[in-house]
């Protein structure tokens, strides 16, 4: 990509304000338009829900140290492990990625102003806050014991807890998703900058808009399953009762008819910083361009027709459970494609192996352990047998946190200079995305192996001889933390002490490093124009290596 | 023909901006098919499911009611729809009398709503320990139909607070650059009669002699 | 108003309403018609034709740019993955 900013350099002293310094009053970062502040406001959010739900987590993992349980009633652990995956799944994981890098980066990667309709992004951080309320507001009332899932009857018919306000908190954050999805699509299809046709978008943009895509048309289908809930557990009306003929498979069909494809709402965006992260510090241009472009839109679509992989033991016909279990065979497929287009980026390249690099690589490991064991669970005899086991638990802990909580620190990372306009220390960045990645898997790989052997998930009272296993898991849970908790530090200090960084500290190609550290409100004191595909670090026929080789003094 | 449109920051010609509104909309009333889909999927489940015994249930419904209010709908379409494109021609004055009149039925809708619900209430339609059928398929179905009429009446209502947002628009006199706003609000008035007309042979039609 | 902005802005409307209104006749009087064949088929039907006067002459999808009317069909395709899916289960058990 070369943007034509080469007509003339702008004088320092006209330059407008960069983003940061655009007004510094409170309400003038409560009422803005700009997509940058807002991805700033979620940022902010998001990481109180992050924590939020990391210490329930951590009760979580104290609790099951004794397989006899060590401070929390029945009751309690219900509500901690229902919080955490409340919080982590709406307030943390759906919105991570999109709202803050994506609502950052995506119309600076398309060379636009801002999204199609800035007031509808700052409604969607407004909708988000105000759901985050609700379901803190059911915390503080004694919390919610159904599980994530909300499956009825007990959710509708049977649970003591809060369950109305944390389905509304629910319901609401669900529509600030749509909303960013829409405003997403409408700015890809609308405000791409002139010469960045389709083929030319950085697979990021490409990520955002898949995951768009998934957002707007599975979201409201939550909305509907939660609002028929509320319509049964408050009024009474027999929806879901098997005693009026209802059948709670329907809303199990409802309910993973969104939180399927909610799973690739999380995944898509790691997709899309990885490519970017890899092709950056390995200089190397993608491998495979346009598969990895199909193979995200195949994500998108197959997606939607698996869910039923999550009702093999339900009751479902076995009919439908060999079509769904076929399905997401086949949508194992561009998930490969791109884990293998990752490793053929790599090859001869020259990689750095930096912080943002590193989580990348260990994203890729991460996901593919994850999506490996992904297919054991598609087959439905090993499924049956380790359904609503630790087996499932680690499987989509290697997926959602292993995957996408690592792309999301490395992006994090790697944007983090023309986000913030400081440079973080390198080393220590290192030093936390190497913890991350061990702390990780001591946690979740022993819960492969105790839910291989029969352990429950949802329960804190065991057989002792999954005691190691838990123990070792909760060691680990310890180093992960560490690995969490040590960025603030080191990322807090840069924002006050950082060396200025520089418009392009890693030399990067996309759009969004063409212009300055922190940008300034329109994004570009020119408008781009773009003349090439993204990704270009060498000649299309040569390496790198090749490059310099040929550059290099003649040894006689 | 007043095409002088006013151009928000991020567009930077007239053009795309026009298409803007339409497609965000319909994107959104996209995401409306699959919530509305969603209680369909329940209605067709429960009818499949329930058989004759749905069916009864469906009896009761007034069909009266419902087709005046269909009627009263589908009109309140027409007027939105001369409203929208008075609105892109100019003609201010007609735009603003088709507006008020889209309210109009709109709360002619709601009202005569009220008076059905009053009925249904006091003939113990209403699932519960009173409810005058049995329980089972027939329940389901007035689950299916308070569910579903709410929900309908709250996008109605919304319906009418973005119907309002043109009028008050109207009233700091730029209707006519707003011609792009006027469209949205229409496209989002019509999903809502849609609803309501697909609503119509579910409810009130099932189940007659 | 001018005699073309007149056909324009209110008797096209019009044509589709009272087209609706027929239709609304129409579909009532079936449901009440003894011994006529597949009624709930019939009365969707007429729901469908209904909707797509409104859809493409009110909401003006047959003028619309591609784009737009690729938004308007994929909601309905993606609701039919969500029918299609779950009937598979709820018809073969």
């Amino acid at each position: 990509m070369s943007p034509n900013t080469q007509e003339g350099i702008v004088d320092r002293e006209l330059r407008s304000p960069s983003y940061l310094q655009n007004g510094t009053t409170i309400r003038s970062w409560l009422l803005t338009t700009d997509h940058k502040r807002i991805g700033i406001l979620y940022a902010m959010s998001i990481t109180f829900f992050f924590f939020l739900g990391g210490i329930a987590a951590t009760l979580i993992r104290l609790e099951l140290i004794s397989p006899t349980g060590l401070f929390l009633t029945n009751d309690e652990y219900n509500r901690a492990f229902t919080l955490h995956g409340i919080v982590m799944v709406w307030f943390f994981l759906v919105p991570s990625i999109p709202t803050t890098l994506g609502n950052f980066l995506l119309p600076m990667m398309i060379g636009a102003k801002d999204v199609a309709f800035p007031r509808l992004n700052l409604m969607s951080w407004y909708l988000f806050i105000a759901g985050g309320l609700l379901t803190v507001l059911a915390l503080i009332a004694g919390g919610v014991d159904t599980g994530w899932t909300f499956y009825t009857p007990f959710s509708t018919l049977y649970s003591n807890s809060h369950v109305l306000l944390a389905a509304m908190g629910v319901f609401v954050v669900g529509f600030s998703s749509i909303a960013t999805g829409v405003n997403f699509i409408a700015t890809v299809h609308l405000l791409r900058a002139k010469g960045m046709t389709w083929m030319r978008l950085p697979l990021f943009g490409w990520a955002m808009y898949t995951t768009s895509l998934v957002m707007v048309l599975a979201t409201p289908v939550l909305a509907m399953s939660l609002l028929l809930v509320v319509a049964e557990r408050a009024f009474g009306l027999p929806i879901f009762d098997p005693r009026s003929g209802g059948d709670p498979l329907l809303f199990q069909h409802l309910f993973w008819f969104y939180s399927h494809p909610a799973v690739y709402i999380m995944v898509l965006p790691a997709f899309g910083v990885v490519s970017e992260i890899i092709t950056c510090e390995a200089r190397r241009r993608i491998f495979g361009y346009q598969f990895m472009v199909y193979a995200m839109v195949v994500i998108a679509v197959i997606g939607f027709m698996v869910w039923g992989h999550h009702m093999f033991v339900s009751g479902q016909s076995a009919f439908a459970s060999l079509v769904f279990s076929f399905l997401s065979f086949v949508i194992a497929v561009p998930s490969a494609i791109k884990v293998f287009n990752w490793t053929g980026t790599l090859y001869r390249g020259q990689i750095r192996f930096s912080a943002p690099m590193l989580y990348a690589l260990g994203f890729i490991g991460l996901f593919t352990i994850g999506g490996l064991t992904g297919l054991f669970l598609a087959s439905i005899p090993i499924d049956v047998d380790l359904t609503d086991t630790y087996f499932v638990v680690a499987h989509f802990h290697y997926i959602m946190v292993g995957g996408s909580v690592s792309a999301f620190f490395g992006g994090l990372h790697f944007w983090w200079p023309k986000i913030t306009g400081r440079m973080y220390s390198e080393r220590l960045a290192q030093f936390a995305a190497i913890s991350m990645f061990f702390g990780f898997n001591f946690t979740f790989f022993p819960q492969f192996i105790m839910g291989w052997m029969g352990m429950p998930r949802r329960y804190h009272l065991y057989a002792p001889e999954f005691q190691p296993w838990h123990v070792m898991s909760s060691m680990g849970a310890v180093v992960l933390a560490f690995g969490y908790a040590w960025p603030v530090f080191y990322l807090g200090w840069s924002l006050f002490k950082g060396q200025r960084a520089p418009d392009n500290p890693w030399d990067a190609t996309g759009l969004e490093w063409q212009t300055r550290s922190p940008p300034p409100k329109e994004n570009f004191d020119r408008t781009p124009v773009v003349t090439d595909g993204p990704y270009k670090y060498h000649p299309q026929d040569s390496t790198p290596h090749e490059v310099e080789q040929a550059q290099a003094p003649q040894v006689p | 023909m007043s095409s002088d449109i006013i151009i928000h920051e991020p567009f930077e010609t007239a053009a795309r901006q026009k298409v803007a509104v339409p497609f965000g909309v319909w994107s959104f009333l996209a995401t409306e098919c699959l919530f509305f889909g969603g209680i369909f999927l329940f209605y067709a489940y429960a009818r499949w499911h329930g058989g004759e015994a749905f069916s009864a249930g469906a009896k009761e419904t007034d069909i009266w009611f419902g087709s005046a209010n269909t009627f009263i709908l589908m009109t309140s379409s027409l007027t939105m729809a001369i409203a929208e494109r008075a609105t892109k021609e100019g003609l201010v004055r007609l735009a603003r009398w088709m507006l008020w009149a889209t309210i109009g039925f709109g709360l002619a809708f709601l009202v005569v709503k009220g008076f059905e619900y009053r009925k249904d209430i006091s003939e113990h339609l209403i699932p519960g320990p009173h409810f005058k059928l049995e329980q089972g398929p027939a329940a389901q179905f007035w689950a299916f139909y308070w569910t579903v009429t709410v929900t309908h009446a709250i996008h109605l209502t919304i319906g009418l607070g973005v119907v309002g947002r043109l009028l008050w628009i109207d009233r700091r006199g730029d209707l006519a650059p707003h011609a792009t706003t006027a469209e949205g609000t229409a496209l989002y008035w019509h999903l809502v009669d849609i609803v309501w007309v697909i609503l119509y042979p579910l409810l009130y039609l099932v189940g007659r002699p | 108003m001018t005699p073309e902005q007149r056909r324009h802005l209110i008797y096209a409307p019009l044509r589709i309403w009272l087209g609706l209104c027929i239709l609304l006749g129409l579909t009532a009087t079936y449901a009440y018609l003894p011994h006529v064949p597949i009624k709930p088929i019939i009365s969707l039907l007429i729901a469908a034709a209904k909707g797509a006067l409104i859809v493409l002459f009110f909401m003006q999808l047959r003028k619309a740019e591609a784009i737009v009317r690729l938004a308007a069909l994929v909601g309905v395709i993606w609701a039919s993955f969500l029918f299609l899916f779950s009937f598979a289960d709820f018809l073969t058990r």
